[in-house]
């Protein structure tokens, strides 16, 4: 009798069931693999927890974050490089992303293969990102050291990933190798968003290049260019591959960034609670600017295509 | 007028031409240098005069990596790990995207923030518990870790870009199937999948690539040798191989192969894609 009703309940409310069924998978596994190892992680960053001292095992409130604050300095050093990181990261990527994407919106012979060429990086990883700009890098055999000794600069040859001074440009540059496509690609779908009489108008009006730049084409695409500025601050927080392969935070922790630390900390020490500590605060950092694009974003809704 | 003319023409060559060169050989530059490298022969590049290409052209290089040391071994554990993980990332966001095109259920908002919220969890957040979580499961140092977190990295982006395929094809064929009497499951894959084959065809190629690209989370949790993808491997090899460069860009140039040939697939929807605000960073 039980086992009937239910069949038809289940019957009746199929209809409703049925789209709920089909992500019930998908649920299940983001909430294994993605929300319960969050919240673990915040739990973590209360306890002691170390893996060479398992009998140190203990809830020791906010003792962690005590430390963090009073007494390690890499912390704050570490912070410092990732906020130098992103800053000249998202602000060379959206000055210079913005320019090829508004050259690569123009009519010229062999624009296609122009896009095709410059949004390869798009495809590389930040590992095989690091294997080819290590080769440019390198003392002996990098090209940038050798095209300097032919133009006469041979005084200026260095060891581009070892010296101190030089390494944090030289990463930077490597991650703009990846992160100008990015942003350009984005750019130019909101430069194709924009309608083609606007432009007509503004000429008829007899507005300049500059002035329809400034004027039209620029305001129009505004909200794009938050939006994009957002979700790359958002990955360049986040970003790790890279700088782990590249340098690994060194020389000297000149390159040690706040992802670096917590890998180093966490992973390599093993000290998990102070690890989970150190990357709650990252992710409050990354909520921040999160909630702002969740916001640009319509909360999701936007993206209906 | 002529003299107009020309004037414009320079301003178009300084203007467009030149920045658009500079900015072409920047993207170019790195790979054609590695690509010289891996074809030169290694006595070449430690010798006095500098060449920019390679004289004589060697495949050595490329038989070294591929022979002497585990690259082959780790191409294929990469082939194995993105190929199950692509299968379940298609099947899912296949599910996913036509339950979000087709109904409206209690939860579907919830659902797309959750989605796009898994995009903005750092990995470096959930590193600590997934490692610990990995090892109680008994499943460390196994691909099958990988392909589940494969799995759950990417179902958001390609369940996005599914529902915006599914989206496409007119509901009312939907409704003519049912009233031929297909059952709700056998309209997804009776009518919808092979409409949508193209769209399957740019989630796979995006899913793979993106799994191909994975490093953090193998470099975590794979501690056997033998069971690395090349994104480890070719980590490996850097160490193993400080003085011999040009196996290194010979690697280097095999692990590229891959993603740069999908790239030609998803190439058309990456604007798409990436505008749908999910692309992996």
């Amino acid at each position: 009798m039980k086992t009937t009703t239910f069949h038809g309940w289940y019957r009746k409310n199929f209809a409703k069931l049925f789209p709920l069924m089909l992500i019930l998978p998908s649920v299940k596994i983001i909430m294994i693999f993605c929300f319960y190892p969050m919240i673990r992680a915040f739990l973590y960053a209360f306890y002691n927890y170390q893996r060479t001292k398992p009998k140190a095992y203990g809830f020791i409130k906010l003792e962690n974050f005590r430390k963090i604050f009073t007494t390690d300095s890499v912390f704050l050093l570490s912070t410092v490089n990732s906020f130098k990181w992103v800053v000249s990261e998202v602000l060379l990527q959206l000055v210079l992303g913005l320019c090829f994407a508004l050259i690569l919106n123009q009519q010229f012979k062999g624009r296609g293969i122009a896009r095709t060429i410059c949004f390869v990086p798009w495809a590389v990883s930040g590992v095989m990102t690091t294997m080819l700009w290590r080769v440019m890098y390198n003392e002996n055999i990098g090209l940038i050291n050798n095209l300097l000794s032919i133009v006469g600069l041979g005084a200026y040859r260095t060891a581009w990933l070892q010296n101190i001074k030089t390494v944090f440009p030289a990463i930077v540059v490597a991650e703009l190798w990846r992160g100008i496509p990015f942003f350009a690609i984005t750019m130019l779908s909101a430069l194709q968003g924009i309608p083609g009489e606007l432009f007509e108008s503004a000429k008829v009006d007899g507005g300049s290049g500059r002035q329809i730049l400034f004027r039209v084409t620029l305001p129009y695409i505004r909200q794009s260019i938050v939006f994009a500025t957002l979700m790359r601050v958002i990955w360049e927080i986040k970003s790790v591959d890279l700088i782990m392969t590249m340098t690994n935070g060194g020389p000297m922790r000149k390159t040690t960034t706040l992802p670096i630390y917590i890998y180093q900390k966490a992973i390599v020490e093993g000290n998990y609670g102070y690890g989970s500590a150190l990357s709650v605060i990252l992710f409050i950092f990354l909520s921040i600017f999160a909630v702002f694009y969740l916001k640009a974003n319509d909360f999701g809704k936007g993206i209906h295509e | 007028m002529s003299k107009l003319k020309l004037k414009q023409q320079v301003k178009r060559g300084l203007l467009l031409y030149l920045p658009l060169m500079v900015f072409l050989a920047f993207v170019a530059v790195p790979i054609l240098w590695t690509l010289s490298l891996s074809l030169k022969d290694e006595r070449q590049i430690v010798g006095e005069t500098f060449r920019l290409l390679p004289s004589p052209l060697t495949v050595a290089n490329y038989i070294y990596v591929w022979t002497k040391n585990k690259m082959s071994l780790y191409f294929i554990n990469s082939l194995q790990i993105g190929g199950v993980s692509v299968i379940a990332i298609v099947i899912f966001s296949l599910l996913n995207g036509y339950a979000l095109s087709r109904f409206h259920f209690p939860g579907k908002n919830l659902f797309v923030i959750a989605l796009l919220m898994t995009q903005m969890i750092p990995l470096m957040l959930n590193i600590v518990p997934i490692f610990i979580m990995v090892n109680k499961m008994g499943i460390s140092d196994t691909k099958l870790s990988l392909i589940l977190l494969n799995v759950a990295e990417n179902i958001a982006f390609n369940t996005l870009l599914m529902r915006g395929f599914i989206s496409s094809i007119p509901r009312e064929i939907d409704e003519a199937a049912a009233i031929d009497g297909c059952s709700r499951l056998q309209v997804i894959y009776k009518v919808i999948i092979p409409v949508i084959i193209p769209g399957l065809v740019t989630v796979a190629a995006f899913a793979f690539i993106s799994c191909w690209n994975e490093y953090l989370l193998s470099y975590t949790l794979i501690s056997t040798n033998n069971k690395f993808p090349i994104s480890v491997g070719l980590k490996y090899l850097i160490g193993e191989y400080s003085v011999n460069y040009c196996a290194l860009a010979a690697g280097s140039v095999i692990a590229l192969i891959p993603p740069v040939l999908l790239f030609g697939i998803v190439q058309r929807y990456l604007i798409e894609g990436i505008s749908a605000g999910a692309v992996k960073g």
